[in-house]
C-alpha cells in the first residue's frame, strides 16, 4: 500500500515482532492490557510506536550481548534486540504515567511513483 | 492450532526435521524439544528442511545457536536446507548463517554428509 519493497517490509515486521515478544514475555507477565501499535509513515521512512502498560524497559542501560557469549552460554534468548538494532535506524524507549512507548524508525527507499 | 508443525523422518544415517509454518517466540520451544530428542539418539546427522518455513524470528534463531556446541560435543552434523531468501536473510543479519552449514536443497545437504 505504501510502496515499500518486500525485503524492508519483512524486516520491519520482524522488528515489531521482536519488540512485542519481549514486551509480552518480560514486561507484561502480570498485565493483560493489549499492546498498541501505531504505524506512522512519512516521506523518508516509517515510524512504529509500540505502547504497553507493563514494566518499563530501561533501554539506556541495555548492553548488547556478544554473539559468541550467547553461543557459549547456550542461551536461547538475547538475539531479539540485536536484530532490532540492525534493522531499525532509530530506537527509543520512553515512559509516562499512562504507558510505556517503544518508538522505532526505519528509512525506506520509496519508489519514485509514491512521492 | 499452532503456527508451527514439525515432522521428523529418518533415512539411513540421518534424520530430517521438516519445519512447516512460523518459527517464532510461541513455537521455538517445539524445535528445542525436537533437537533435545535427536541429541539423545544415535543418528549422527540432522538435516533441517526449511522449504515450508514461512517466517523465523530470534527465538527460532536462538534454538539453532544454543545447540551448536552441544551438537559438536555429540559429534552430530547439522545441515539446513531449502531456505527462502527472506528466511536466509534473517540468519544473515547477525552473521548466524556463517555459524551454520546451509545448503540450497536436500541433495546438496546430503553431499555434506
Amino acid at each position: 500500500m505504501l510502496g515499500v519493497d518486500e525485503q524492508s517490509a519483512d524486516l520491519m515486521v520482524l522488528a515489531v515482532d521482536e519488540v512485542c515478544a519481549n514486551l509480552i514475555l518480560h514486561s507484561n507477565q502480570n498485565n493483560s492490557d493489549p499492546l498498541e501499535i501505531r504505524i506512522i509513515p512519512n516521506r523518508e521512512g516509517i515510524e512504529f510506536d509500540i505502547r504497553d502498560k507493563g514494566i518499563f524497559f530501561n533501554y539506556t542501560e541495555y548492553e548488547p550481548p556478544d554473539l559468541d557469549d550467547i553461543r557459549k552460554q547456550q542461551r536461547r534468548g538475547g538475539l531479539g534486540l540485536l536484530l532490532v538494532r540492525r534493522i531499525m535506524d532509530q530506537i527509543h524507549y520512553e515512559s509516562n504515567a499512562a504507558f510505556n512507548s517503544c518508538r522505532m524508525y526505519k528509512r525506506v527507499p520509496y519508489p519514485a511513483s509514491a512521492l | 492450532m499452532t503456527s508451527m508443525q514439525i515432522n521428523t523422518y529418518r533415512e539411513s544415517h540421518y534424520a530430517v526435521v521438516e519445519l512447516n509454518g512460523d518459527l517464532d517466540a510461541s513455537s521455538a520451544i517445539m524445535l528445542d524439544e525436537e533437537f533435545q530428542t535427536l541429541l539423545t539418539e544415535s543418528t549422527p546427522s540432522i538435516l533441517v528442511d526449511f522449504q515450508r518455513l514461512n517466517y523465523i524470528s530470534s527465538a527460532g534463531l536462538g534454538v539453532f545457536v544454543s545447540y551448536l556446541d552441544k551438537l559438536k560435543q555429540h559429534q552430530k552434523a547439522l545441515i539446513l536446507f531449502g531456505m527462502s531468501a527472506k528466511v536466509k536473510n534473517v540468519f544473515a543479519i547477525l552473521g548466524i548463517d556463517k555459524l551454520l552449514t546451509i545448503a540450497a536443497n536436500k541433495e546438496m545437504a546430503l553431499a555434506f554428509l
